[in-house]
């Protein structure tokens, strides 16, 4: 094991024990049900035992559901059996934007910025401390990416991104996108000695696209042994995608708290920090994304185009990546019609740290500004993340 | 590069799959072999009819003016009523599908209330989610054909010997078939010599 691959290791393995430690707030004390769990954990023991959930959650794809099933079946039902799907999800989150962020960009110190930032975001705390599906959505989606940062994805690490990302969609569409992104820019990977021909291409896509949906589609075994088939399948995703668009206040156990949080719009702009509001945004952190997203924009255009695929050319047409992650998952949420929460924020805030990581890097270049002024940049993250701490999990 | 994978195998493993999971459904569906027909003397005891029997994964013709499908009180361990029932039948999978034959003199307040509630219009009535699960309300001359067995849960207290008639001639020249049917209300007995051609 080369000095490299060592080093990661510690840092993921650190990252990974501080995320679980502070996403573990859940399982002290006396609590019962947080937020949905309330709804979910029946909704997940119905899917499972007869494929049908409940009114919210038949819309979207049960793979969470029946994760969150197989936790309580393994843990019992308690605490721990309704929360470790996403402590266990959240925690390796953050150690996988860690190795994905370095092999992408090449920057270890990027890396690190960027896994800090959400290892302490008070979100991220919040969510994967009980069971909302954003949590594993946004785990399946980062380790889709992981087999991506080989220089050239052979056919198993094709496979493993398509069946990750199968697994993200089958939990929440948050990625669609995203993945369709990712399948546009693989067309575009290439080989100095292979040509790209039409069943190349063919053969790329589809390799991308079956595992996937086959994941995706296989999610719904419950449903089918109800003694449904084929046609009633894209009948009843055509009727949630339908019904889902005539989202009403009923839906929400908490409306009333939920309306005051910020629309999307406002995600990045506006200062979110209101004690009861149960989910928060992290101005330090969370104000400094779009000025990033920016900066990427500005840098990619300043980046003059190579024709040939070196690696050096070859990590910075990946320099991308955050950028299009960030904009494929984002813009989507914008232009939804139906109401779309603060909590949903949590499955574009990885990408958008990559953004601000990246700007901050920069900024330390141009200013001459060593590693003890990265240090210091990463204890503020730190302690401003203990500061936020006590507010969304309640403990001091 | 990845090496190329032909497009023919990939779509194979895919219509094989989806093949699979269309096979897996339909024979979830469980049908009866010796058809009957049930005179019982509450609404809730078609539910009770229907476990017994080990139907499962199957179209409701249902007769009523009510749909008797309840879910305010979700827990699946409380009593079956006569306003749950249905909703216990379509959460214990025993019905996958229902279909709500309205009696025609009721039509015009029922299609009003579901307008009223945005109901989406289908063919010439409407259909509603129940969790997922689809419901269509229909008047009997709308009733589609149906390739399989149907169960038919009929309420006499609702559906008079006249309208009746005018139902049992609609599903015979639709070609409906049950293996199970469920009477209820004071006319059950007198009905299900009418039904009778339903087990042919």
């Amino acid at each position: 094991m080369n000095n490299r691959v060592r080093r990661n290791l510690v840092a993921v393995m650190l990252l990974v024990l501080l995320a679980a430690g502070l996403r573990s707030w859940s399982l002290t004390g006396d609590r019962g049900f947080i937020g949905d769990e309330i709804a979910q954990i029946p909704a997940a023991r119905n899917f499972a035992a007869h494929g049908q959930s409940d009114n919210t959650f038949w819309h979207h794809p049960p793979l969470g559901l029946l994760l969150l099933d197989g936790s309580i079946r393994l843990f019992g039902d308690t605490p721990l059996g309704w929360r470790f799907r996403n402590i266990l999800a959240g925690s390796l989150s953050v150690g996988l934007l860690f190795l994905i962020t370095e092999r992408f960009l090449g920057s270890r110190r990027i890396a690190l910025t960027a896994a800090v930032m959400l290892a302490v975001d008070p979100l991220h705390i919040k969510m994967s401390g009980f069971s909302m599906d954003e949590i594993p959505a946004t785990f399946f989606f980062l380790l889709a990416l992981l087999p991506l940062t080989a220089r050239y994805p052979s056919l198993p690490r094709l496979l493993a991104f398509s069946v990750a990302a199968g697994c993200s969609l089958a939990t929440k569409s948050y990625y669609l996108f995203s993945f369709l992104a990712l399948l546009l820019l693989l067309q575009m990977v290439c080989k100095e000695d292979e040509k790209k021909s039409p069943a190349v291409r063919l053969n790329l896509f589809l390799l991308c696209i079956v595992p996937a949906f086959a994941v995706y589609v296989t999610s719904y075994l419950p449903w089918f042994m109800r003694g449904y088939g084929v046609v009633d399948f894209f009948s009843m995703v055509a009727d949630s995608l339908w019904d889902l668009d005539r989202m009403s206040r009923d839906w929400f156990l908490e409306f009333d708290s939920l309306s005051t949080t910020l629309a999307p719009s406002r995600w990045f702009v506006t200062p979110f920090i209101k004690p009861g509001a149960g989910f928060v945004n992290s101005p330090l952190t969370w104000l400094p994304v779009l000025p990033a997203a920016v900066f990427a924009v500005f840098k990619l255009k300043k980046t003059p185009t190579i024709p040939a695929c070196t690696g050096v050319e070859h990590i910075k047409r990946f320099s991308a990546v955050p950028l299009l992650l960030f904009l494929t998952c984002y813009t989507p949420l914008l232009l939804l019609s139906r109401p779309i929460f603060i909590y949903s924020a949590v499955a574009v805030i990885p990408f958008a740290f990559v953004l601000v990581a990246q700007m901050l890097d920069s900024l330390f270049v141009r200013m001459g500004w060593g590693d003890r002024c990265y240090a210091a940049l990463l204890l503020i993250i730190i302690c401003w993340g203990g500061y936020l701490y006590p507010l969304v999990t309640g403990i001091r | 590069m990845a090496r190329p994978v032909t497009a023919g195998v990939l779509l194979l493993f895919l219509a094989l799959l989806l093949l699979s999971l269309d096979r897996i459904g339909k024979s979830s569906r469980h049908f009866l072999h010796h058809p009957g027909t049930f005179v019982v003397s509450t609404a809730a005891e078609p539910y009770q009819v229907w476990s017994d029997s080990g139907v499962r994964g199957r179209i409701l013709l249902h007769f009523d003016r009510r749909i008797r499908a309840d879910s305010v009180t979700k827990s699946l361990q409380g009593s079956v009523t006569e306003e749950n029932y249905i909703y216990r039948a379509i959460a214990l999978n025993l019905v996958r599908t229902v279909y709500h034959v309205i009696p025609d003199g009721e039509w015009e307040t029922v299609s009003k209330n579901l307008a009223e509630q945005g109901a989406t219009p289908w063919r010439n009535g409407f259909r509603v989610l129940l969790e997922g699960t689809p419901i269509t309300v229909i008047r009997q001359a709308d009733l589609p054909a149906f390739k399989e067995k149907v169960l038919v849960n009929l309420d006499t207290l609702s559906w008079t010997p006249e309208l009746l008639g005018a139902a049992a001639r609609s599903m015979k020249e639709k070609g409906i078939r049950s293996d199970l049917v469920t009477l209820y209300g004071s006319g059950a007995v007198k009905s299900e010599g009418e039904l009778a051609f339903l087990h042919e």
